[in-house]
């Protein structure tokens, strides 16, 4: 609906006209009655003045009717230039004299100028300082109460140095699905982005593979291109140019993935090899001697596309020697050269050791590790030394002929409690330890294999 | 009805309506003498600046996202929203003041130089925002990068006209050092709507 000033008066002046001739025609009426007449009709369009007055004061569009209905006042301005250029911006008048204001609005607030008319027209130049951010540039120009406006645009110039590629994430894993995304932000020499469509080249290369090399539009500033990965690890370059301008390196990673099946065996980690050869590596017979540590490691853990997993990575061994609940032992290790090592301690007893490995949530399959009886054989003497009974220990001899790793403990264990009277490492297969009388008669243990010592006679 | 009662009657409604008309126009002169009289608060004038918007939250509105390499996340919305009133904020303050203090804390790269020098001393300005309808056009797979698009409402004030328009911007926010940054502020050409022209204090 016409909410303008004009409409409002045109109707409420039509309304009352068309009363005062009814009047007047109906009657003829009085001098009173025209008297009372002429004065509502006076004070009718006095309220009708002030009316319009009042609605003149809030109409919001009054800029909008003066700027495109005021041919007072014109602008000549260039529609676009290049950033960084000086122009000129032309204003004319139907005044041949007065003071012309100009205003400029741009992105980051306005500026203000004003001349003189001479003869109509008035010339402002705008300094190269002054157009240097890209965009666009509203011209505001007034005279008393007319204005006109115009635009122009400021173009960015051509490309500097460093086009710098960001990119992210810096890690994708090697399987050929996951994407990394390089983004470039080109700019000219006062820091515009370049206008849209401006092409920039994105290369990114692994080992002589090319996940990507192509030409990618600038929109809105902004160059992105996604970049699917390979299926080989490694760290991937990234360059960007637009022309001749060019910039840093960026680069990111290229990860194996989730383990493939892999072995533990029994030995050091080193080549790859079959099972039947992980077998052939184990000792014949690994003694149960409660001291020895044997390596056991993983076979080489690559992804499904035969990539190694990195160093560093955590590898945990489970380690079985009896049930679960009581016997379960965890062997923190990391990946190295493509491979994890533990040690294994040797049980005290003969037996089955089972042992597994995991990596990223994947498991090995179990590897059953024998241990043999160590057997070995000895005899313990009890001697009485200034009242002390001294029990003298081995020779120890294996069932392999040698004596037992130095540090196999011998425990002196009392046949009528039951309860450890005393223990001795051995050295070189023997042993000294002193204990009170009371303490016989005893079983010195060792490995298993048991020798009884009395008091002596 | 006697002719002579007909005309006292239609003069009484004369009269009724005289009057009325009468107390209307006086009562919208009045009005109009009142809005022209009254200036600003003298008081106003010694009223500290906030240094943040107090309605930031209600400044800024977004608009639905299209299909974007990675969704926005809630907080990262509210934390743009933010950074981009207070980087207006900070163009007023440059505008009206010079002070360039802060402005590298939401403008990074050649911007926050440009913003630094958009103070002109002999004619200082200010530009009050109204209110901003955010559109995102582009987030990076790793969420550093947004591109985004405002319809603004802005008022700019230059002591010889108060000028509110309603302007589009293309922008680039970067996430630098913890803290969203404007690196790109441009105006779209032909988007310019110059709602009101008011003269102010010359």
């Amino acid at each position: 609906m016409d909410r303008s000033p004009h409409y409002v008066a045109r109707i409420l002046t039509e309304h009352t006209l068309t009363t005062m001739a009814q009047h007047q025609t109906n009657r003829g009426g009085s001098h009173r009655f025209r008297l009372f007449a002429a004065s509502g009709a006076l004070v009718f369009a006095l309220s009708l003045a002030a009316l319009y007055l009042f609605a003149a004061t809030n109409d919001d569009s009054r800029y909008v009717a003066a700027a495109s209905q005021s041919p007072e006042i014109t602008i000549e301005a260039p529609a676009e230039v290049d950033a960084g250029t000086a122009l000129d911006v032309v204003l004319r008048s139907a005044e041949p004299t007065g003071t012309i204001h100009l205003v400029a609005l741009h992105a980051t607030g306005s500026y203000r100028f004003e001349a003189e008319l001479k003869d109509g027209t008035a010339t402002i130049t705008i300094s190269p300082d002054r157009t240097t951010h890209a965009g666009a540039v509203t011209w505001l120009a007034h005279l008393g109460a007319s204005t006109a406006s115009a635009e122009t645009v400021i173009s960015s110039v051509g490309p500097i140095d460093p086009v710098v590629p960001l990119v992210g994430p810096r890690t994708v894993i090697a399987d050929g699905a996951d994407e990394t995304m390089v983004v470039v932000l080109p700019v000219d020499r006062f820091g515009n982005p370049l206008v849209d469509g401006s092409s920039v080249h994105i290369s990114a290369e692994l080992a002589g593979d090319r996940p990507f090399d192509g030409a990618v539009a600038v929109q809105a500033g902004i160059a992105a291109q996604r970049i699917r990965s390979t299926t080989d690890a490694g760290t991937v370059t990234v360059t960007s140019r637009v022309g001749d301008s060019a910039g840093p390196i960026g680069e990111y990673e290229q990860v194996p993935g989730t383990p493939q099946q892999f072995q533990v065996r029994f030995g050091l980690a080193g080549p790859r090899q079959s099972d039947d050869e992980s077998r052939s590596r184990q000792p014949k017979l690994p003694l149960a001697d409660g001291f020895s540590l044997h390596p056991i490691s993983t076979t080489e853990l690559v992804d499904l596309y035969n990539n190694v997993l990195p160093d560093g990575l955590r590898v945990v061994f489970v380690v079985d020697e009896g049930p679960a609940e009581t016997g379960r032992t965890l062997i923190d290790a990391t990946v190295q050269n493509g491979a994890a090592t533990a040690w294994l301690r040797a049980p005290e007893t003969a037996g089955v050791v089972r042992v597994s490995a995991e990596v990223s949530g994947q498991s090995s399959p179990t590897l059953e590790v024998g241990f043999a009886d160590a057997a070995p054989q000895f005899e313990a003497v009890a001697e009485r030394v200034d009242g002390i009974i001294e029990i003298s220990i081995g020779p120890v001899v294996l069932a392999t002929g040698s004596y037992p790793t130095d540090g196999t403990i011998a425990r002196l264990r009392s046949v009528d409690s039951g309860d450890i009277a005393a223990t001795a490492a051995l050295l070189d297969g023997t042993a000294t330890v002193s204990i009170p009388a009371t303490a016989l008669p005893v079983d010195v243990v060792i490995l298993g294999s048991s020798t009884l010592v009395r008091l002596p006679s | 009805m006697t002719s002579r009662s007909a005309k006292r009657l239609v003069a009484a409604l004369v009269a009724v309506s005289v009057l009325a008309t009468l107390f209307v126009g006086l009562a919208t002169i009045g009005l109009v003498s009142l809005r022209s009289a009254t200036g600003a608060d003298p008081a106003s004038a010694f009223t500290a600046v906030p240094q943040v918007p107090e309605d930031i939250g209600e400044l800024v509105e977004w608009t639905e996202d299209p299909v974007l390499d990675r969704q926005i996340e809630p907080t990262t919305r509210r934390s743009i929203a933010a950074a981009w009133a207070r980087a207006w904020h900070r163009i007023d303050l440059v505008n009206r003041t010079g002070a360039v203090d802060g402005v590298d804390v939401w403008f990074v790269g050649p911007l926050a130089d440009q913003v630094a020098s958009s103070f002109d001393p002999e004619n200082p300005s200010s530009v009050s925002q109204q209110s901003h309808e955010l559109s995102a056009t582009f987030y990076s797979l790793d969420g550093s990068v947004i591109g985004l698009r405002s319809t603004s409402s802005i008022g700019r004030s230059n002591g010889l006209r108060d000028i509110v328009s309603t302007e589009e911007f293309e922008a680039v926010m970067l996430l630098s050092d913890g803290n969203w940054r404007m690196l790109h502020l441009k105006r779209i050409p032909g988007a310019v709507t110059v709602t009101t022209v008011e003269k102010g204090p010359s």
